[in-house]
């Protein structure tokens, strides 16, 4: 190895996420997924001659929802641009896109708990924009099969700026963003349904001489839409690079397309890469002034983050990162771990209740919580049960399964079924004694020492109750009922 | 002012046009003597004047409410299509950012 420092990653995303409104951007189509192709069309998304867009209002504000999700400066003023390239799958003929005037400006996010340190992402820019149609390539046919019904859906774009530091950081800080996406309520952000794409830029570079730079030249990955790709991608990227440099071959700017199957890069091919998008102001469309009480008033609609929130679970109720993390993600159990904690439940009980049960359900059969007639309350009272050692953790499993099927509550079925556990000495002492007497050869090899003979004592005793005896407890009697028997004899 | 060759190739490439060299030499004419028109909004004085992105500059916002409205043209859009495959338009393949597999 020579003295000169090492190269490192640097990456920068541009991310598109499809804005939760019920209808497109500029016409009062249906921006839902999974309509049958072609379903959702209409002369403006369409393109037809003599159509006029109109602004959707909730794009508007949720682009402004968006923005201050990423910490951005809202622009009082902004407009709509054309950005003009000729595909199919774009009718007009050009995208409404902001160019000049943005949305909004700057921004940062900020990741925590990555390599075990923080790490802060930069936001350049946040805009908005039209989706273009769905083209599926048929190689049978030679064909392309458009279908338009995602033409003119809202998206927000954000670009940041090239602070990534590895394939990993790119994945956390997407991971992030989609949580503050889903938490202000921006997006649903569901991958499957294209909710979040991704092109990636990305560069060795390591310091030259004074504060500067140098590097390989840029790779830019366009349209990944998963995570799991952008982060192999980079990984593939990261490699091609290297080797290069190590071959000394000389690696040209260009625009790459990702193949999921052969886990590699390729070039795009060289012309329709010659984009020059000659953007000019949209004449069909008004500048729009954002009011200073709108925007403050949808920041304020923009409910606590996920870094703020997570602080917050591990400050005051010393919680974990990783169940802090774990709650977080999901705004819903997050919500309803916090009601329970109001309810009166532990913090700690009740997290690792609903990482394990209630998240285990919902796994498992896709349910959402707000599906389930079950309530934080029903919780933080079962729980209170369990940490007064009246029911065992399997009863409590068990009411608990009969809750989230029937929403009968809880308490009232350990009440009712008398399911409450046998805690008071006296009634064990009692069932002791007997199991003692029952049990003589057991009791004499416990006596001389052999420790596994209590187990099967225990047993004895939860047999006698059918299960309902506190296990502890009965351990503890039966040691105390057999030492002093010991000590009598 | 005239426009080289090789611009108006560049310019009839983005807007996906094949011109053959007759139509390309009549485009460079037509085009340079627009450019010679629009040449006169050099002399306008604009020190003083601020940028304006809209001739409708206004503080009224114009927006609609995100209100679905069925156009109820879908089946009149395919039925037009020059060429179609079940619910799809079908064109001639072309390259783009999209996915390339098969359906
Ligand atoms: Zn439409």
């Amino acid at each position: 190895m020579t003295g000169s420092p090492e190269y490192r990653p640097m990456i920068g995303l541009e991310i598109h996420v499809a804005l939760a409104t019920r209808s497109k951007m500029f016409c009062g189509c249906s921006a839902e997924f999974g309509a049958p192709p072609n379903t959702n069309v209409c002369p403006v998304c369409l393109g037809l001659p003599g159509s006029l867009p109109a602004i959707n209002a909730r794009a508007l504000e949720l682009g402004i929802m968006c923005a201050r999700a990423v910490g951005g400066q809202v622009q009082a003023r902004m407009h709509f641009e054309r950005k003009n390239y000729h595909y199919p799958d774009l009718p007009k003929g050009y995208q409404i896109s902001q160019y000049a005037v943005p949305l909004a400006i700057g921004g940062e996010v900020v990741l925590d708990d990555v390599e075990d340190a923080e790490r802060r992402v930069r936001i350049r820019r946040v805009h908005l924009e039209e989706d273009a149609g769905k083209s599926t390539h048929s190689a049978e046919t030679g064909h392309t099969l458009l279908d338009f019904n995602r033409c003119g859906v809202p998206l927000a774009e954000i670009v940041t700026e090239p602070d990534m530091r590895s394939p990993g950081e790119a994945r956390a800080f997407l991971e992030e963003l989609r949580a503050l996406l889903r938490v202000a309520g921006v997006s649903e952000v569901r991958m499957e349904a294209g909710e979040l794409r991704c092109d990636v830029n990305f560069n060795l570079v390591r310091s030259a001489a004074g504060d500067g730079l140098e590097g390989t030249e840029i790779s830019e990955v366009k349209n990944l839409n998963s995570f799991r790709s952008v982060q192999r991608a980079l990984e593939y990227e990261v490699s091609r690079h290297r080797e290069a440099i190590r071959g000394g071959e000389p690696l040209v700017h260009e625009t790459r397309h990702w193949d999921e199957e052969r886990g590699i890069t390729y070039a795009a091919r060289s012309k329709e890469e010659a984009h020059d998008y000659r953007y000019f102001p949209e004449p069909d469309l008004p500048p729009i002034s954002v009011d200073p009480d709108l925007a403050q008033y949808l920041a304020a609609q923009v409910p606590e983050l996920p870094r703020a929130r997570r602080r917050r679970f591990r400050n005051e109720f010393d919680l974990g990162s990783y169940d802090a993390r774990a709650l977080v993600s999901e705004a819903e159990l997050a919500d309803f771990f916090e009601e329970a904690v109001a309810e009166g439940a532990d913090p700690k009980d009740a997290a690792n209740w609903i990482l394990g049960e209630v998240r285990g359900h919902l796994n498992a059969t896709g349910d959402s919580l707000a599906d389930l007639p079950v309530t934080p309350r029903m919780l933080a009272a079962l729980l209170s049960l369990v940490a007064a050692g009246e029911i065992s953790g399997t009863m409590a499993k068990d009411v608990w399964s009969e809750a989230v099927e029937t929403g009968r509550d809880p308490v009232s079925s350990v009440e009712e079924s008398g399911l409450r556990q046998i805690s008071d000495e006296e009634t064990l002492d009692a069932l002791v004694e007997e199991v003692i007497e029952e049990n003589p050869d057991a009791a004499e090899e416990f006596t001389a020492g052999k420790e596994k003979a209590l187990g099967f004592l225990v047993g004895q005793v939860m047999k006698k109750t059918r299960g309902q005896a506190n296990p502890q407890l009965a351990n503890e009697r039966l040691r105390k009922a057999l030492r002093n028997g010991s000590d009598h004899r | 002012m005239r426009m080289s060759p090789e611009e108006v190739e560049a310019v009839a490439d983005l807007a996906r046009m094949n011109l053959d060299p007759g139509q390309l030499e009549r485009m460079r004419s037509d085009l340079g003597e627009i450019l010679e028109s629009m040449k006169a909004l050099d002399d306008a004085d604009v020190a003083d004047v601020k940028p304006l992105f809209n001739p409708a500059e206004t503080d009224a916002n114009v927006t609609r409410r995100d209100e679905v409205v069925e156009s109820g043209i879908a089946e009149q859009f395919l039925a037009s299509a020059p060429k179609r495959e079940g619910d799809f338009v079908v064109v001639p393949r072309f390259v783009g950012d999209e996915e390339e597999k098969d359906a």
